[in-house]
């Protein structure tokens, strides 16, 4: 029986450097998933006739630590790249939303959320 | 700027261990939180952990202003003593006992407020109008259901971790600080936007 996954399925990185035009960040806690989407037939009883599987956009969740005096905390819309190991997640991504600025001591990050594009 | 792919990768190989060390040593650091296996002390002294209660008598006290007198400094290392009693006579003889203390262990006292605010939540900056301390008792009582008297004497390297826990279950996008990790991180940032 072939396994088909859930969309569900995360891999977690803790840190990684990451280049948005053109600036180094550090990404902390970068958690990505495969979304997918199952598609039912039924009979018009209602009985399942079949079912299948459409795979989604991988999507990705994390802190960006800013560069101190670079610029602005807002990331929306911005594009970076992931180079890791696994070909699943390498890709470009655009980043969907990303929350307000939080700050301790000389330190600011924001949390953002993103999406790797098709092309 | 620069952005140059081999000079990040290069340092980042550097600093990656590092960052890694300090997080490990700040998680190790943050348990041990819950035993008090490990003694503060300030200098000599020693110390217990500070609680936002014991924080709001040291800013009441003007022990958190700057500059530091040798007065507020005797009156800090009074209110954090495990001998601490609320006594008039009590923080008098301490004052006596200690009169020569010197400048030199306000170093050592702010090494114990960075020990201890290193895993505080980031805010945004905002001023806002409710202090910080109502903000994590609201917080903690309306969470876990615990009574004022027993948040305002948890120890606050604690109080900040359960903080970062219920911020990390309710939002799912937690924010959080590591002094020792943010610092490397921030050099790295540093030196690899200047092309060093």
């Amino acid at each position: 029986m072939a396994v088909t996954s859930d969309g569900t399925q995360s891999f977690g990185i803790e840190s990684s450097p990451l280049s948005i035009d053109a600036v180094t960040y550090v990404s902390e806690g970068l958690n990505f998933s495969f979304t997918g989407q199952r598609v039912d037939i039924n009979s018009s009883d209602g009985e399942p006739l079949g079912s299948t599987t459409i795979p989604g956009r991988v999507e990705c969740t994390g802190t960006i630590q800013l560069a101190t005096g670079t610029t602005a905390s807002n990331v929306r819309q911005k594009e970076f790249t992931i180079a890791a190991t696994n070909s699943d997640i390498d890709g470009d991504y655009l980043i969907t939303e990303c929350s307000e600025e939080q700050t301790q001591g000389d330190y600011v990050k924001v949390s953002f959320t993103a999406y790797k594009k098709i092309n | 700027m620069a952005h140059d792919p081999d000079l990040v990768a290069s340092l980042w190989a550097e600093y990656k261990p590092q960052i890694d060390f300090a997080r490990k040593a700040e998680r190790e650091t943050g348990d041990q939180a819950f035993l008090a296996l490990h003694e503060e002390r300030i200098g000599e002294f020693p110390a217990i952990q500070l609680t936002p209660a014991k924080y709001l008598l040291l800013d009441q006290l003007g022990c958190l202003e700057n500059p530091v007198t040798q007065t507020t400094l005797r009156r800090f290392l009074w209110v954090v003593s495990p001998k601490f009693r609320p006594s008039w006579w009590a923080g008098k003889w301490f004052m006596v006992r200690h009169w020569r203390i010197k400048g030199d262990l306000i170093k050592d006292v702010e090494a114990y407020l960075a020990r201890t605010f290193s895993a505080m939540p980031g805010g945004t900056g905002k001023k806002e109008s409710i202090g910080w301390v109502a903000s994590m008792v609201d917080l903690l009582a309306s969470q876990y259901g615990w009574p004022e008297s027993e948040i305002l004497n948890c120890p606050l390297k604690r109080v900040f971790q359960y903080v970062a826990s219920i911020s990390s279950r309710i939002t799912g996008k937690p924010v959080t600080f590591s002094s020792r990790a943010d610092a490397l991180q921030s050099e790295f940032m540093h030196k690899a936007n200047a092309g060093i």
